[in-house]
């Protein structure tokens, strides 16, 4: 697996991971946190792609 | 209000001029318009916290209902062509119907038709384009054929996944709604033979192959209105594109298939076999159906009003889901080739690596599409969108129905989705101009059809199994006059008999 995909793995596992963590953790704590995770994969997606 | 109006539609323009304009994939071009959404979503339209996260989570669902049959799509391909099956009936296939322009037409329009009709959800030409680049056609036409030969057949596909949404949105039932649903897009259906015949060899195939265009063009649409308008909608467009292939192979066939072309298509039978069983035996469907991912979700409000009801997300049913058709009919695939003796020592983790490979990028791209719609959708920008063109044209209201449904399936890469975005806003707008409304909500769903052909999670679809990822602009641009055409003569067509 070439370094281009693993960054690709990497954001694409920071978009659905925090997404689906989102359902069943407690929003009040830890939504902003999940959220910011998720930016951070469409962040690293828009830079390796 | 023409702000809202503006902003609302920047992430759109963002991706388009992104993906049209400067060539980028949806790997990139996704994100950036997600970005846009969710600031614009946040800090303009009043979406909160919880709006914003319970949309991400919604959009997973849909990326997870999406993603799967792409997964299923490329390991069946990879089974395949691990086996050499690809080359075969590339190299056989020529022999059985010798006219190049009537290969891609039976490939691209009946068989892409009938597997929208079982599938859909990008598996007509994640199937269908590799096929065709066996064949011989460039890569990019591989793609377009198939992208244009299906989408008559979208709103009945799925097993009629896309009309049950337009019945459940306006809470109008099949009666009042077939007919016109099924004229509308079986007219389009001799429109999307002769794009798909034009794509694969300009004008000269069509007027060669006006005859069979014609013909298949008849028998499928005369399928699909006569199914749908009996209670069958759920089958209308899987048995269209059945009657397509059968009178097809027919009208074309020019010697009998050998024994390794039907080795070679063995996992393609195998799907067909699969999807009839799974989805007409019912006991077969009830067993299988018992397991399923199902979220629900509370009533969500934007600080400007915009409400968004309670109820469930996506409802994933894994075990007869179209990408579970797809793992079995794979599985089915490697037993018969390894049987064959048609692989090579450690094929399985080729063909396990090439998968993986080929995937990851198109996911990428996929969930950024997917959450951008649905933030989008959750903190009212696409309402917006929509009531904007309805007052600003309400006078030919008519001829700008089409186009809405075009604009709810671009953005959420799904007939279904549009029909269920924009379904009750088509059907209040008829009702407040006093246009007939299973015209017009016929008219949302067929121009829905048409435009879900160039939602970016389609189109990677496809740039992905032709081998070319990255270049989804470049189909993009090829698919938009094609679709500009069809979406055009619809609005013509929906004017003219409005008016009467």
């Amino acid at each position: 697996m070439n370094r281009k995909l693993k960054y690709q793995a990497l954001a694409f596992g920071l978009i659905t991971v925090p997404s689906f963590a989102l359902y069943w953790v407690d929003p009040a704590g830890l939504v902003w946190g999940m959220m910011v995770l998720i930016a951070t994969g469409m962040v690293i997606g828009l830079r390796v792609s | 209000m023409p702000l809202d109006w503006i902003l609302a539609v920047l992430p759109v323009v963002t991706i388009l001029v992104l993906m049209v304009g400067f060539r980028w994939g949806a790997a990139k071009a996704g994100p950036a318009g997600w970005l846009v959404a969710i600031l614009l979503a946040a800090f303009y339209f009043g979406a909160g916290i919880e709006v914003l996260a319970a949309a991400q989570v919604k959009a997973l669902l849909l990326t997870i209902d999406v993603l799967f049959i792409i997964w299923g799509a490329f390991l069946l391909y990879r089974v395949t062509d691990e086996a050499g099956a690809i080359d075969v009936i590339g190299e056989t296939l020529p022999s059985l119907i010798k006219d190049k322009g009537m290969q891609a037409l039976l490939i691209g329009w009946p068989f892409a038709s009938f597997l929208q009709g079982v599938g859909g959800f990008g598996v007509p030409t994640a199937v269908t384009a590799p096929l065709l680049i066996g064949l011989g056609f460039a890569p990019l036409t591989a793609v377009v054929v198939p992208s244009i030969g299906q989408a008559w057949s979208v709103t009945f596909g799925s097993l009629g996944s896309s009309f049950n949404a337009l019945m459940a949105a306006s809470g109008l039932g099949w009666e009042e709604l077939a007919a016109s649903s099924a004229i509308l897009l079986g007219l389009l259906g001799y429109g999307c033979g002769i794009g798909a015949g034009h794509a694969a060899q300009g004008w000269r195939a069509v007027r060669r192959l006006a005859f069979v265009i014609i013909i298949l063009g008849t028998v499928m649409g005369v399928t699909q209105y006569l199914l749908a308008t009996n209670g069958l909608w759920n089958i209308a467009g899987f048995g269209a594109g059945l009657a397509g292939m059968v009178v097809g192979y027919f009208l074309a066939r020019e010697g009998r298939p050998s024994r390794a072309l039907l080795l070679a298509m063995s996992a393609y039978l195998a799907l067909i076999v699969i999807t009839i069983v799974v989805q007409l035996v019912p006991i077969v469907r009830e067993t299988l159906g018992g397991l399923e991912i199902r979220l629900t979700f509370p009533e969500l409000s934007t600080t400007g009003g915009y409400i968004t009801q309670a109820g469930a997300g996506r409802v994933i049913p894994i075990f007869t889901h179209a990408g579970a058709l797809l793992i079995y009919a794979s599985i089915v695939a490697y037993l018969i080739h390894r049987r064959a003796g048609q692989y090579q020592p450690g094929a399985p983790r080729r063909i396990l690596v090439g998968t993986v490979t080929r995937v990851i990028p198109s996911s990428l791209g996929i969930a950024a599409l997917v959450s951008m719609a649905v933030v989008m959708a959750h903190a009212g920008m696409t309402e917006a969108l929509a009531q904007g063109l309805a007052r600003g044209f309400a006078g030919i209201y008519p001829a700008l129905s089409p186009w809405i449904g075009g604009l709810g399936a671009f953005m959420t890469g799904s007939n279904t989705n549009s029909n269920v975005v924009f379904g009750q806003l088509q059907l209040r707008t008829a009702e407040l101009l006093g246009y007939s409304v299973p015209l017009l909500l016929a008219a949302q769903t067929a121009g829905a059809a048409i435009i879900s052909v160039l939602a970016p999670s389609k189109v990677v679809v496809g740039a992905s199994t032709a081998g070319l990822g990255g270049q989804e602009g470049i189909i993009l641009r090829r698919l938009i006059p094609y679709c500009g055409v069809l979406l055009i003569a619809l609005s013509v067509v929906v004017w003219r008999v409005a008016q009467r």
